[in-house]
């Protein structure tokens, strides 16, 4: 059975980039694309949108938000694709359906900002990674971050180093920054060619700033899935005014591999804890 | 037969029972045996309580070496080394005459004691240091064999009980009751059940002798096995060969071929079988160096570092962690079958290469440690890194099977590796010998070969392999000169070549030993350290000491201050050879230095920040920074202090080598050059005080300064060294310029604040933002990265200490009572962004009487690569952090410098610590410090003086001299 990418559309202008960007990464991972459509008035314009595209047209009856999470259940579902608000100067940075969807699909979400002017299809050929240097971050992306690179897209990786992160030593930075680099990479994305940008400050200032920099098409973020207040500020901030499609990938259940590069208090854990530890002599 | 899966170095045993049935039987097997483990490189010691004419003359063996055969006789007083020639005599305890009437005492006291119960019991010989009293002075129990034990027991209890002793142990206990009373408070009393015996000495003494030995010779006790016969004990007596049994032989593998009828202790397996069954123990040992089998570690949890999984995230780290290192040549420890994760790794010290036109780098050489392993889910993985010999063991196991190797890169024959593997035939195969090849550096370059030899039998295959590498910064070897001599490597044998190794880093400890009692976990970090200084650094010819060493390719092998500053008073200190081969590095490039000077219109030399092959300075004029930003790199022009730290490096190793004629000669002119540098380099203002303008120190948050203390002070004490030199040695220098020397030193400024205490950072540091680092975050934590480069250099906050190095590096420089001070002030505001920084500052919290407060700046010091806190430890370990825990522990917790009037000592340990223990090499001797909260315990090779805690200086020599805390000053308790 082929993959499917759900494309979520409705009849606004949000809708064109989201069939745009469904068929960007369908056509990345061989898969179909599946534009749905909650009813909640009229179908003309969606139908129309889906014809264009030559897409098949699925409608769905019910309360939208809880209606695509459970389209996104559907088990040949790759992922899903549906825009962050209705319109580039909408009133709400984030629509309501977007939020209540992307906490609670069990698939990666991507979610697309509308654009103010005329489309233009872009094909994905550069995907943002930040990582904050911990295992389970890069576990999120890494399963899908490694099939993107397989098919040709070009991996930027991005570290910030914010108040959280902030290494405690750095020794002479002509030669240490380089080989933290180098094992930052080693340790949280691996793909070959993936070249690392390291900013300071506020992380998702970064993210955007590099995301438009570098050109990239895409922002992939790996996440908990909660934005309950003072959670998932990054992602919501991106989410605001990210210029480019946001991939948010759940984070993985499995428990981490590895330690943050960016060591944890003294006597509590490191990298190199675990692996001091004795076993009592022969 | 097998006892145990494991190759032991050496074998001790006893004699009758274990080893011959009786006095009277044929010893062949076990001679034939002894002579063959011997040609093996085993050593071999027999215990027994006879003396050597009964020995030697059943035993007869007469080893050809290298394996040491040893008897240990009569009872733990004598030890014979048994050659070609036969047994000579290397150890004897000789009783002092008081000694020798105590033990009369006892015995005649004992037997009257007997007597009073109405047993005869008789004296039946004086042997050496020991009495020998009968129980049972009858005809039939003249001389019973081994094999009627139990019946002899039985009569000689039944005797006792006639006679109201209930068993054979209260006739011991009866024995050591007059013993004691007769004088002897620790009086060895034993039993074979006929006889009760009292004496000076007992089999401990002869196991404590041997382990000793061994122990010298890098064998440690995991790697012995211990046969006896009567291990478990007998009427309530200990059995005799149980006091072979003493807490060094711990990790010993015991095993009794006798009957042991009342059982064997834990620990001991208990195979029974007799003599026979012995003799095929030593056919096992044999059979398993024929086929060479994996070598033991000796797995001391106080000596070794376990890594125990896979985790492939820190591999890398691991494999840094692991290296093996002979000075010359470094060997991550990587997999033999390295893996995706891997990263491997071997460099030659002072090996550079730039093929592409960029900064030189160390030469990556090629690998001799590759073999094809395919284990499929292995069950368990484990590799074991033993400090004290340098040797590296991996074991895996799967369903197919387990799997072995083992390693080392030979500290007595640097350039010569070792591997040795065993495991299932379809997982374990040997890739093709590397060729003999050279390659080319910038200068010189590497030249490598590896000789193979590999077996399978039984479906195991065994595989072992020797490399040679050579490596010449000068000029490239030749595939000819690695093959040439490689015959009699192999003639040697890995065996042998092994034992060398083994022996050269036991003695290498023995001059550099670390014990801290109370904090094992402090003290394997600290030996961990050492361990990695100690394999870095080659002490012939030059050594290129770069920031990681030979563990890894970070910071590209470029020599900086760390090497002069952080490791070269380690080796200074315990390997005084191996610091003059770094300075030997610097007095090769005095001619770049001296250039480097010159092109920029100064006198003298000046050397560089960065340094690598031919000694220009290498340091990277832009690098990315954290920000992702292209930006300067400041430190190759402004962070002069280097210069002077070559000179401080001279000068602390004749302080502490006594290498008069260094400082005659290469040292004084490195001194001598750099001097005359800062004579250039200075600028007189109107008032004619002397400034440095635009440097920059350690703490490189702020650059460029003008008149940074620590560059200026470190000047002032190069110029004032370099012309106290010239007038030692009869004024070397022009008289005009040793003047000039003083002068200039005398006018330079310091920044110091009588009124405060404290000395200025550079000019215009008090009137930056006054801002502690625990404002924001933590230390350690990377300030510049936190807050940025900008908002940082406008602030108090530093990197590391700065002013406080002079107070580490030359307290006779800097003010008197200026340390409190100034630890008070510029404590809080370093960030200890600087790897370097928190061993120094733990030092001299300690040297200022606050060990309580260094210990955890210590302890974070110390777990830095273990715990990989930089994030940077896959990149090669940081040397100069080493070298700074050992100098925080020798320099501030012990209280150790070498002074011109002898070591000073001056002890301050943390609340938490029973003692700390270092070793030392002082003015040619080896010197041993033992603290004690309230005891110093002082012994040296021969007499040095020493001074304690401000005292007067004394002499001290091979007898252990202990003073006693008394109020505030130290009181000689022993003459």
């Amino acid at each position: 059975m082929s993959k499917t990418v759900i494309a979520a559309v409705d009849n606004t202008a949000a809708a064109g980039p989201v069939i745009d960007t469904a068929l960007s990464i369908a056509s990345i991972f061989g898969a179909d694309v599946e534009a749905v459509h909650v009813r909640e008035d009229g179908v003309t314009t969606v139908t129309a949108l889906a014809k264009a595209a030559k897409v098949p047209l699925r409608l769905l009856e019910g309360p939208p938000a809880q209606t695509l999470i459970g389209a996104l259940r559907d088990s040949p579902t790759l992922l899903g694709v549906l825009g962050i608000r209705r319109t580039a100067a909408g009133h709400h940075p984030i629509g309501h359906i977007v939020l209540d969807v992307v906490q609670h699909a069990n698939r990666p979400v991507v979610a697309v900002p509308p654009q103010s002017g005329p489309r233009i299809p872009r094909p994905l050929r550069r995907l943002l990674v930040p990582l904050d240097g911990t295992a389970v971050a890069a576990n999120a992306v890494d399963e899908m971050v490694q099939q993107l690179c397989e098919c040709g897209v070009q991996v930027l990786a991005l570290h910030v180093f914010d108040a959280e992160r902030v290494p405690r030593f750095s020794d002479q930075p002509q030669h240490e920054v380089e080989v933290w680099e180098r094992e930052f990479l080693a340790r949280y994305c691996r793909q070959p060619g993936t070249r690392l940008h390291t900013r300071r400050g506020w992380a998702s200032s970064a993210v955007l700033e590099v995301a438009t920099a570098e050109h990239a098409d895409m922002i992939a973020l790996g996440w908990a899935q909660d934005l309950s207040p003072g959670k998932a500020a990054v992602v919501r901030d991106v989410l605001r005014k990210a210029t480019v499609p946001v991939i948010l990938l759940p984070l993985s259940e499995q428990p981490g591999i590895g330690t943050a590069i960016r060591p944890a208090d003294v006597g509590t854990a490191g990298p190199g804890r675990s692996a001091t530890s004795r076993l009592s002599s022969g | 037969m097998t006892v145990a899966d494991r190759t032991f170095e050496a074998i001790i045993f006893d004699w009758d029972g274990t080893a011959v049935p009786d006095r009277a039987a044929d010893a062949e097997p076990v001679r034939s045996r002894v002579e063959a483990l011997s040609q093996a490189g085993v050593d071999v010691a027999v215990v027994s309580g006879t003396h050597v004419s009964n020995i030697d003359g059943q035993l007869r063996a007469r080893p050809a070496g290298p394996g040491r055969l040893y008897l240990c006789l009569n009872r733990g007083s004598e030890v014979f080394a048994v050659d070609e020639q036969g047994p000579q005599l290397v150890w004897r305890r000789t009783a002092t005459p008081e000694e020798d009437a105590r033990l009369d005492r006892a015995a005649a006291l004992t037997i009257a004691r007997l007597a009073a119960t109405g047993l005869m019991a008789v004296l039946v010989s004086q042997r050496l240091n020991r009495r020998k009293i009968d129980l049972i002075p009858e005809p039939e129990w003249a001389d019973p064999p081994k094999a009627r034990l139990a019946e002899l027991l039985d009569a000689v209890t039944e005797r006792l009980r006639s006679h109201n002793i209930p068993n054979l142990g209260a006739a011991v206990e009866l024995a050591r009751d007059a013993a004691r009373e007769a004088g002897l408070d620790d009086a060895r009393v034993t039993s074979d059940a006929k006889h009760v015996e009292i004496g000076l000495t007992d089999k401990s003494d002869s196991a404590r002798w041997v382990l000793d030995d061994l122990w010298r010779r890098g064998i440690g006790p995991g790697l012995v096995l211990i046969a006896g016969d009567e291990f478990g004990s007998m009427g309530g007596v200990t059995g005799s060969d149980a006091w072979m049994l003493i807490p060094e032989a711990s990790r010993s593998f015991a095993v009794s071929v006798g009957q042991e009828p009342e059982g064997v202790p834990p620990g001991v397996l208990h195979v029974s079988g007799g003599p026979a069954v012995f003799v095929a123990l030593l056919d096992d040992q044999l059979s398993r160096r024929e086929c060479k089998r994996v070598p033991a570690v000796d797995e001391d949890p106080a000596w070794t570092l376990a890594i125990d999984g896979e985790v492939p995230e820190l591999e890398r780290v691991h494999e840094s962690l692991l290296t093996l290192a002979d000075g010359n040549f470094g060997t991550r420890g990587s997999r033999e079958e390295d893996g995706e994760a891997s990263d491997p790794l071997v460099v030659a010290q002072g090996i550079y290469s730039n093929p592409t036109g960029g900064l030189p780098a160390l030469l990556p050489a090629p690998s001799w440690s590759d073999l094809t392993i395919e284990m499929a889910q292995p069950v368990k993985q484990r590799r074991v890194l033993d400090l004290r010999t340098g040797v590296l063991l991996r074991e895996s196991a799967s369903a197919a099977g387990s799997l072995r190797t083992f390693r080392f890169s030979s500290l007595a024959n640097p350039g010569v590796m070792g591997l040795r593997a065993e495991g299932p035939a379809e997982t374990l195969d040997a890739k093709p010998d590397l060729a003999p090849l050279s390659i080319a550096a910038n200068s010189g370059g590497i030249a490598a070969a590896t000789w193979t030899t590999s077996r399978t039998l039984d479906s195991r295959s065994t595989v072992e392999r020797l490399a040679r590498y050579l490596a010449n910064p000068h000029q490239l070897p030749t595939v000819e000169e690695v093959v040439h001599g490689s015959q009699g490597l192999r003639e040697r044998g890995f065996d042998r070549i092994l034992a060398a190794h083994r022996a050269a880093w036991a003695s290498r400890w023995a001059d550099a030993q670390i014990s801290i009692e109370g904090d094992p976990e402090a003290q394997l970090a600290a030996r961990f350290g050492l361990f990695h200084l100690m394999a870095s650094v080659a002490d012939i010819g030059e050594a290129a000491v770069g920031a990681r060493g030979l563990s890894g390719l970070a910071y590209l092998g470029h020599v900086f201050w760390d090497a002069e500053v952080f490791v070269l008073p380690v080796l200074a200190a315990t390997h005084p050879t191996a610091a003059r081969a770094m300075l030997e590095y610097r007095i090769r490039r005095l001619p770049a230095a001296q250039a480097a000077a010159a092109a920029s219109g100064l006198c003298g030399a000046r050397f560089p920040w960065e340094s690598a092959g031919d000694g220009t300075d290498v340091t990277p004029r832009s690098a990315r920074n954290h920000d992702g930003l292209l930006v300067a790199i400041p430190t190759g022009e402004y962070e002069e202090h280097i210069t002077a730290d070559v000179a401080w490096a001279a000068w602390h190793y004749a302080q502490w080598s006594g290498d008069s004629q260094f400082l005659s000669g290469p040292g004084r002119s490195l001194i001598a050059e750099t001097a005359r540098y800062w004579t250039s380099r200075v600028r007189h203002d109107s008032s004619g005080s002397a400034h440095l303008d635009g440097v920059e120190g350690p703490d490189e948050y702020h650059v460029p300064v003008d008149d940074n203390a620590f560059t200026n002070v470190m000047a002032r004490w190069n110029l004032r060294r370099a012309a106290e030199l010239a007038m030692r040695d009869g004024q070397a220098a022009p008289g005009e310029e040793i003047a000039s020397w003083r002068k200039i030193a005398d006018a330079l400024v310091d920044g110091y604040d009588p009124t405060t205490g404290r000395y200025e950072q550079f000019a215009g540091f008090f009137k930056l933002e006054p801002l502690v680092i625990a404002d924001f975050a933590p230390p350690p934590v990377a300030a510049d990265v936190l807050l940025g480069p900008g908002r940082v250099a406008g602030a108090q906050i530093i990197k590391q200490a700065d002013v406080l190095m002079l107070h580490h590096l030359i307290p006779d420089e800097v003010a008197p009572g200026s340390l409190l001070p100034n630890l008070s002030f510029y404590g809080p505001r370093t960030a200890h962004g600087s790897s370097l920084s928190p061993a120094i500052q733990a030092g001299l919290l300690a040297r200022a009487g606050q060990p309580d407060d260094a210990l955890p700046l210590l302890r974070l010091a110390l777990r830095i690569d273990l715990d990989d806190l930089t994030g940077s430890t896959a990149g090669g370990l940081h040397l100069a952090t080493f070298g700074g825990v050992w100098q925080a522990l020798a320099y501030g917790f012990l209280g150790l410098w070498p002074a011109a009037n002898g070591l000073t000592i001056h002890p301050q340990l943390p609340g938490e610590w029973t003692a700390l223990e270092m070793t030392v090499r002082f003015a040619g001797q080896r010197v041993s410090v033992r603290a004690e909260p309230d005891a110093v315990t002082i012994c040296a090779g021969a007499p040095v003086p020493v001074c304690l805690g401000g005292g007067s200086a004394v002499e001290v020599g091979p007898a252990p001299v202990q003073f006693k805390r008394k109020a505030d000053a130290w009181e000689r308790v022993t003459p």
